[in-house]
């Protein structure tokens, strides 16, 4: 239970020798606090209060996953060799013995198969990336529902939804990177789409890959990519998103003595931190367990990429399947105009992210216009008392869950032992309906939710005044700060 | 035109009760083999004409090689319950020297080739059969020979159950919707060393998640790492 701590004036009394030797720790903090004044930011860093509730915690866990991201990423760039290079593998694994294949690949192979830890290093890795964009999407969801992006904190809102967009980029261009059947077929998707682009889609093209496609400088350029280039930005984009909230305060939900102007929650030191610290080893557990345990991305059995080759089985990860979903299916449509085509790809690979992030930045300030409400909100919205955005967002999720579905629609038709193309139009038909119905059920539950309360709420009411209640409740435990 | 619908008919009508008879005989291996010519003309000749020409019921025969009949044979897809019904792997009907004996039967009206062939697993390179797999095979039969779904309604089988003699078959006769593929018979001794290897390849890292690919690993993910860590979160935080 934290107390509140009251500021003492130690530092400020008059120069005093103390009757014994203080400890190292403890003149340390007294040499820098002389030349940086760092006590009276460590103190009110110290008490700084945040917010208990379950949700809140979602995006701590996003960045416990950089973390592991970040440590086993580092190890793997001791091992990995970002040529494209032509080489003959003569590692440990037999079905690939003699085979030719770029440096890259083999430099994965090898990781995987005869350097001590590096397997299990490259799937904590995988791992995490999948479960670091899940929680960011599940935190942009929580932030979603609850309002918490309105006034004043639009900018941070803008801020996460492009640290999405890089977490996802990130996640592409490492699935690129070992060389492997299913990634190099995923660079050749990205290429034709980037192609698709009108009028700038061959320069991007070209910029990007150097060169048409296999392009030989593309792994190295990857590798740039998603270890120093889209990772810093990724790491100042935090910092500038955990400064905001830090300038900002929290939002909280209401209730027992929670006000627009205060936090309600426990202090920075010692119990949320110690919280805090608690969940990041558990993070790192999740991961450690799953990649030890569940194989990922086993690229020796899809083999090298070889531009002539595909299989079957296959799809990116989760995070980019439903531009996957939406490449399979879109029906085969390519308008022209003006002596131009332009290309089937362009709407489900370029058109839809390019709608999907733009209506994401933008829905902050397109929900402040349609309601009119521009007041500072600190308290944070329920989804049911807010139906009509809950819809909207039960809505889309729904959208983007059948598109991610759909990116893999052959495993589903073998799986099920339904014909692919009575699948596909299943996938089209829900596309369409799915997010309807979702939007009218949720948006019904909602009401019912919040009808169901007020009538509990007035039958309190009555039951208080008819006996005479004694207001008081039970003592919340909770620190607050103005 | 009577002439012939008359011993069809009797054909069809009596085939239930021979199917049971026949499953029954091939359990008792002590049995003396039927002949080629009673077992061709009593299951397969119904549909597909005493000499192989066919009939309105089932295909002409006389342009597959012994290859593909012993193929469709030994994987069970023929004999079917009933004519027109989809062709499945299945317990295959016959033993080994009842498929012999049909067709020996059957080769003095079908083509000559592609024979039977004779594979040796052994003398196969399972790195030359990785290769060539992943190259002529995996674009329908999947990396981990699991099978797949194609455009066109057309269904790739698993080749988890193929023995090295079905799968030369396959390759040199192209049954159902499978192109011929031209090879040497070293290069199919090395693809089916590498099919073989498919059955139990060496999965490092953990559980194979029955190697569908990446879809399944997000959903791990998010049922099992994200159901993991909310759990957690829920028991850290408060739910008010």
């Amino acid at each position: 239970m934290p107390a509140v701590t009251v500021p003492s004036d130690e530092h400020n009394e008059p120069e005093r020798r103390p009757p014994k030797q203080r400890r190292m720790p403890h003149r340390l903090g007294r040499w820098m606090d002389a030349r940086l004044g760092t006590t009276k930011f460590g103190r009110s860093a110290l008490n700084k209060v945040f917010p208990d509730h379950w949700s809140f915690i979602l995006g701590e866990v996003a960045m416990y996953c950089l973390v592991v991201l970040i440590l086993t990423g580092v190890f793997l760039t001791f091992f990995f060799d970002a040529s494209t290079e032509e080489v003959v593998y003569e590692g440990s694994y037999e079905p690939l013995r003699g085979v030719h294949m770029t440096a890259a690949y083999r430099s994965v192979v090898q990781l995987s198969w005869d350097i001590r830890a590096g397997l299990v290093m490259r799937q904590i890795h995988h791992w995490a990336a999948l479960l670091f964009a899940a929680t960011v999407v599940v935190h942009l969801c929580r932030v979603f529902f609850t309002g918490a992006f309105r006034r004043p904190r639009e900018i941070n809102w803008i801020v996460g939804v492009t640290l999405l967009v890089l977490v996802v980029a990130n996640g592409f261009t490492g699935y690129s990177l070992p060389d492997d059947l299913l990634s190099g077929t995923g660079l050749h998707i990205a290429y034709a789409v980037i192609l698709s682009i009108p009028f700038l889609g061959p320069w991007m093209a070209f910029l990007l890959f150097g060169g048409e496609f296999p392009a030989e400088e593309i792994i190295s350029r990857l590798y740039v990519m998603h270890i120093l280039l889209i990772p810093a930005s990724i790491m100042g984009l935090l910092g500038a998103h955990l400064a905001i909230l830090w300038r900002q305060k929290h939002t909280q939900f209401p209730g027992a003595r929670r006000r627009e102007n205060n936090v309600v929650g426990s202090y920075l030191w010692p119990s949320y931190a110690a919280k805090s610290l608690g969940l990041f080893f558990f993070v790192g557990a999740v991961l450690a367990a799953l990649g030890g345990l569940a194989q990922i991305n086993p690229v020796w059995l899809y083999g090298p990429f070889r531009p002539d080759i595909v299989t079957t089985a296959a799809q990116p990860d989760w995070y980019v399947g439903w531009l996957e979903g939406a490449l399979r299916l879109f029906p085969a449509w390519e308008p022209s105009a003006f002596g131009m085509t332009l290309p089937n790809a362009f709407f489900p690979g370029a058109l839809l992210p390019g709608v999907t992030f733009g209506l994401l930045y933008a829905w902050p300030f397109v929900e402040a216009r349609v309601t009119g409400d521009r007041q500072e909100h600190h308290l944070l919205d329920r989804a049911r008392d807010r139906p009509v955005r809950t819809a909207i967002g039960a809505a889309v999720l729904s959208f983007y869950l059948v598109l991610t579905l759909a990116g893999g629609q052959d495993i589903i038709a073998q799986k099920l032992n339904l014909s692919i193309s009575g699948v596909v139009w299943t996938l089209r038909g829900l596309l369409v309906v799915l997010p309807l119905g979702v939007a009218l059920l949720t948006h019904h539950v909602c009401k019912d939710l919040a009808g169901a309360e007020r009538l509990e709420h007035e039958k309190e009411e009555a039951k208080r005044l008819l006996l005479g209640g004694e207001g008081a409740g039970p003592g919340h435990h909770a620190a607050t700060t103005n | 035109m009577a002439a012939l619908a008359a011993p069809l008919l009797l054909a069809v009508v009596a085939t239930p009760a021979l199917v049971h008879h026949s499953s029954a005989e091939a359990s008792a291996r002590s049995q003396p083999v039927p002949s080629g010519r009673f077992l061709y003309l009593r299951d397969c000749g119904v549909c597909h004409g005493e000499r192989g020409e066919g009939t309105p019921l089932g295909q002409r025969l006389t342009h597959i090689g012994p290859a593909e009949v012993d193929y469709t044979l030994s994987t069970g897809r023929m004999p079917v319950d009933e004519p027109g019904a989809e062709r499945r792997r299945r317990e295959p009907r016959y033993s080994r020297a009842e498929r012999t004996a049909i067709v020996d039967f059957m080769r003095p009206f079908i083509a000559p080739t592609p024979d039977i062939p004779h594979v040796d697993v052994a003398a196969g390179d399972v790195a030359e059969g990785a290769e060539l797999y992943l190259a002529q095979c995996a674009a329908c039969h999947q990396w981990a020979g699991e099978g797949g779904a194609l455009l066109g309604d057309i269904e790739s089988p698993p080749l988890k159950d193929s023995t090295p003699v079905q799968i030369a078959e396959a390759i040199h006769s192209g049954p159902l919707n499978m192109p011929v593929f031209v090879l040497s018979d070293d290069e199919v001794n090395s693809i089916a060393a590498y099919v073989l290897y498919l059955r139990h390849p060496e999965d490092r890292g953990g559980v194979g998640l029955w190697h569908f690919g990446p879809l399944t690993e997000g959903a791990v993910a998010w049922l099992f790492g994200l159901g993991a860590v909310v759990m957690v979160c829920r028991w850290i935080g408060t739910r008010e």
